[in-house]
């Protein structure tokens, strides 16, 4: 039987075994997602390299195309667009929440497929037929929780799942979480052993990993909040770490303006990952302002050697301001962000690269109705390395709680770079959902995108087609007595 | 005795008047539709409707002024207290009116005098000197008006000898209570005179409904006048906990009167303000009662999932019964199209209540754009998260492919930009080595040998910034290369060339994370081991 049959089956059993231990409630909702995608993935084709006028590994054809000719090879290699293949992907979400069982006692699943409904295997993952992205049992009491299975961490230094439990302990406005397991590969949901990443990557990790993690938090007033976290994660033969981290998140509200700040810092390599401090405040005139300073360096777990390289990071300031009519008709937002990225000690004089940039962008919102929404938007990075233009406008029209129609167009084009496919991307999107029933729901979607390569760029033509059918369902109730919108 | 002395002028028979039906009904006609468009145009005022009593003519008392020389003669139970006798029966009026010597009159007699009031004419009587001459002392229409220049008395001249400090009959400084008696109590009046009481002015400031608080037994019971228990638990959910209410009367009439009929609910201004979805909860543990006139159970627990708050959401009214209350609805989530700043155009407005005040609420207790700057909201716990969401909520975006919740339509078309701006932590919810790469390679991007560098074109001289670019944006190199690709140079096995920057400790690492180390080197740098 297969890993995902087995998975569908489970949640089966365990909805039938909640009836039978007399739960007051079972959810379980659906969601199928089929999509349609046209791509044409790059291929490599060669040339002869008498045929190519010059010399030296890089030379350049008649029409412009950049090829490598390896030193004593007879032939000239290059990429370009392949013919044009659709691949069918399916995702398959299945959760499960079954309460009632006794005092605060509830079982969770989320179980997710994936396969293919034909054509060729483009999409990633599409070989991993089956995860469970989260499968606990949970006793919730006013003053502890405790939960057993495969759970996530949310926190500052992001999410991680792992197989094992978490014990919570509230005390007023105090808690104190402690969590441990088998750690899973974040945003992969699965061991460290997996043979997912050793399908991209000839050195995967030897050993499975052991996480451990303590958080506490308190809010001091009504009005902010503080917690902080200690997290590892080491092979399972404790011979290494993983990765060693710390983090502190605060949040207040003064008056009228917020503050958040987060820090995140890689015990490991001795990096400070993240520092962030924004504030957000009313301002006269239906006037709202932000401000942020940023100070970002990225993280690696050691078993890949990324942390080594030294990675450097940015200083980051940013700016927003945006304006909302009283009667919220109208929205207008602008910002602005100035980023300069850290010395990095590496590279040569005459050929540097830029060490700043600029993110900007303003955007506007029309919302004549509860009905129609209307939005547009442009935003420009200029970078080190790439540079890149974005504009988008879009509509939504709700003409009755069942029906919603929606448009929107996209132009954006990326210019002098180290990025794929220098050029201009125009992409028109049509979507529309309807409401079958209170439980049911069709969302589906259609974009073109068509692409055109600057005149002397090298590169695929990357146009293609997407369209996709989602289907969303639930059945039972829910223990919010929302059933289960939104949630 | 009486008949005869109000008989002692008898008036000669008047000449009878043509018949001229037609002219009549054509008059009448333009009378009536007169009459229809002047009530449209000039809406009633709330102070006249007091006096109005519908579908009974007043007695023109003027015409019959020299006819009679006391107001006993018709009105002689306001003396003697005998509340029959207060109005005359038809059979007097008949005396002269009965179709010889005076046309006849559609008078059947006075309607049934309302119990609504405390007044009692024989109390008031026997304070006139001469009983039955004086009685123009609260009827006189005016100050000096002639005999049987009358009116029903206006509440103004009771207010103008009892003890009270009211400026007017309706105003806010009013009892009440002085001279009217509970509605309810009352067995005359009907359905139709109950909904015809006047409005006070003080009911008519804005939002009256937030400020309206009766809390003295005072208050109360000048509500009482006009209101019955129905009355405030068409809205109030919880109607039976509170005193105020449960002192009022029950009244089937207005009850029936008010079956069907909507509540109606205006949302606090402290509602509104962005910070109500994290303050709401000391404000509800400090005055329950408060959020329930508006709230019961359910209007919690359409957020509250958990055991968050659910001591205070407990006091609620279960919300199980008709009673009615606030629904608060999540919205629900719709396919957008991306926008590249977060705007979401489904999100509708920042503030946490729309402006329209409704029974149905759809409340959106984030800001827009939450769901791109929630990290530090969540991960300080200023926000709760389990108190409302499952942890099902959380992994429907961060476990690898979303089924778009998060991003938008064309988003993977747009991808770069967001995850080259770093905006977004990509790696918080995407294995980079399997969801990036494996993606990439598949579609050609990534450099699947030594040959594909159209990644990297128009720069020629690559090699020689490739490390500058590898430091600021190694995220962006993970997603197509391996790490075999960068050993060829840079490890032992390769040319040995140095990729660590000048403040790498390799001591320290070695120690903690050995395995890394022998990934490029051929021993273990720090111990010598292999």
């Amino acid at each position: 039987m297969r890993t995902w049959t087995r998975g569908i089956l489970a949640v089966a059993v365990l909805g039938v075994a909640s009836g039978h231990l007399q739960g007051q409630g079972v959810r379980i909702t659906g969601a199928t997602w089929v999509q349609s995608i046209d791509l044409r993935p790059w291929r490599e084709d060669s040339l002869r390299a008498s045929d190519l006028p010059g010399e030296g590994t890089t030379r350049r054809t008649a029409d412009g195309k950049l090829v490598q000719c390896p030193a004593d090879a007879s032939f000239c290699y290059f990429n370009t667009s392949g013919v044009r293949e659709r691949t069918t992907p399916l995702l398959q979400d299945l959760t499960f929440a079954a309460w009632g069982l006794g005092k605060g006692i509830s079982a969770h699943a989320h179980m997710r497929a994936r396969s293919s409904l034909g054509g060729a295997d483009l999409w990633p993952r599409m070989g991993d037929r089956f995860d469970a992205l989260d499968a606990y049992l949970e006793v919730d009491r006013p003053r502890a929780r405790a939960r057993l299975g495969r759970l996530w961490a949310y926190s500052g230094l992001g999410t991680y799942n792992f197989d094992g439990g978490s014990f919570l302990l509230r005390r007023g406005v105090q808690a104190l979480e402690v969590y441990g397991g088998r750690a899973l590969v974040q945003g992969l949901n699965d061991s460290y052993t997996t043979k997912l990443i050793g399908a991209v990557d000839d050195i995967p990790p030897e050993d499975d990993g052991i996480l451990v993690g303590v958080r506490v938090r308190t809010r001091p007033t009504d009005l902010s909040s503080v917690s902080a976290v200690y997290q590892r994660i080491v092979y399972r033969d404790r011979s290494a770490l993983l990765s060693e981290r710390a983090g502190l998140d605060a949040s207040m509200s003064i008056r009228n303006t917020t503050i958040d700040a987060s820090v995140a810092y890689d015990v490991t390599g001795r990096a400070l990952n993240l520092a962030r401090v924004r504030a957000a405040r009313l301002l006269p005139l239906h006037l709202e302002g932000t401000v942020e300073a940023r100070h970002r360096r990225p993280f690696f777990e050691t078993w890949t050697i990324w942390g080594a390289f030294a990675p450097v990071g940015f200083d980051e300031g940013r700016a927003e301001v945006a304006w909302r009519a009283p009667s919220d008709m109208w929205q207008l937002s602008a910002h602005g962000a100035y980023r300069v990225y850290a010395e990095d000690h590496t590279g040569v004089d005459y050929l540097p690269l830029r060490s700043d940039g600029w993110r900007t962008g303003v955007d506007a919102s029309w919302l004549p109705s509860q009905r129609f929404a209307a939005t547009v938007s442009y935003a420009a990075d200029l970078g080190f390395g790439a540079s890149r233009t974005d504009a988008s406008v879009g509509a939504r029209w709700t003409p009755t709680p069942r029906w919603t129609l929606g448009a929107s167009a996209t132009d954006f084009q990326t210019i002098y770079e180290f990025r794929v496919g220098t050029g201009r991307v125009l992409g028109v999107t049509l979507d529309g959902s309807v409401r079958v029933s209170e439980d049911v729901r069709l969302v589906a979607d259609g974009t073109v995108f068509h692409h055109r390569l600057s005149s002397d760029a090298p590169g695929t033509d990357w146009s293609q087609r997407r369209a996709s059918v989602r289907l969303e369902w639930a059945l039972g109730g829910d223990p919010g007595l929302a059933r289960g919108a939104g949630r | 005795m009486m008949r005869r002395a109000r008989m002692s002028k008898p008036r000669p028979a008047m000449p009878a008047m043509p018949a001229m039906p037609a002219i009549r009904s054509l008059l009448l006609a333009a009378s009536l539709v007169l009459g229809m468009v002047l009530q449209f145009a000039m809406s009633v005022p709330a102070a006249a409707q007091v006096y109005a009593r519908p579908a009974v003519e007043p007695f023109p008392h003027k015409r019959h002024a020299r006819l009679f020389p006391t107001c006993t003669g018709c009105h002689a139970g306001a003396t003697t207290g005998d509340t029959l006798a207060v109005m005359p029966p038809p059979s007097l009026c008949a005396e002269c009116h009965d179709g010889t010597i005076k046309p006849r009159v559609p008078y059947a007699g006075a309607p049934t005098r309302h119990d609504f009031l405390r007044f009692v004419h024989k109390d008031h009587a026997t304070r006139v000197d001469a009983p039955g001459r004086y009685c123009q002392t609260c009827h006189a229409v005016a100050p000096g008006a002639g005999w049987m220049d009358v009116r029903r008395a206006p509440p103004e001249i009771c207010q103008s000898c009892h003890a009270t400090i009211a400026t007017g009959h309706l105003s806010a400084d009013s009892r009440c209570a002085k001279c009217h008696l509970a509605a309810a109590s009352s067995k005359t009046l009907t359905a139709a005179h109950l909904s015809s009481l006047p409005k006070p002015p003080s009911h008519n400031v804005d939002r009256y409904l937030l400020k309206h608080n009766p809390d003295k037994d005072t208050d109360v019971s000048m509500c009482a006048i006009c209101h019955t228990r129905e009355s405030c638990a068409r809205c109030h959910v919880n109607a039976a906990d509170v005193k105020a209410i449960t002192s009022l009367l029950p009244d089937a009439r207005v009850a029936a009167m008010l079956r069907g009929k909507g509540a109606t609910y205006l949302t606090p201004d402290d509602h509104r303000a962005d910070s109500w979805s994290s303050s709401h909860g000391r404000t509800a543990a400090s005055n329950t009662r408060r959020c329930g006139a508006c709230h019961a159970q359910p209007s919690c627990t359409v957020c509250h999932t958990g055991t968050i708050g659910m001591s205070v959401i407990q006091r609620l009214p279960d919300g199980l019964t008709t009673l009615p209350g606030v629904q608060l609805v999540i919205p629900r989530r719709v396919v957008r199209p991306e926008a590249p700043t977060g705007s979401d155009p489904t999100s509708g407005v920042r503030v946490a209540l729309p402006h329209t005040d409704s029974t149905r609420t759809v409340v959106r207790p984030h800001p827009l754009g939450f769901d791109k700057k929630h990290a530090s909201a969540s991960g300080s716990g200023r926000f709760t998260c389990e108190g409302c969401h499952a942890q099902r909520f959380c992994s429907d975006c961060h476990a690898g492919e979303s089924r778009r919740n998060f991003h938008g339509i064309n988003f993977v078309a747009r991808h770069a930009r967001d995850a080259y701006g770093r905006d977004i932590e990509c790696a918080g919810c995407h294995n980079a080595e399997v969801f990036c790469r494996g993606c990439h390679q598949k579609q050609g991007l990534a450099r699947a040998g030594q040959h594909a560098s159209n990644y990297h074109n128009r720069q020629p001289l690559w090699l020689l910034q490739h490390g500058q670019a590898a430091r600021r944006g190694i995220e962006g190199c993970i997603t197509c290369h391996a790490q075999r690709d960068c050993l060829r140079c840079h490890s032992q096995r390769g040319w040995g060339v140095n990729p660590h920057g000048p403040d790498f400790e390799a001591s320290r690492l070695g120690k903690q994370a050995s395995t890394m180390c022998l990934r490029c080197h051929l021993t273990e740098p720090t111990r010598g081991r292999s």
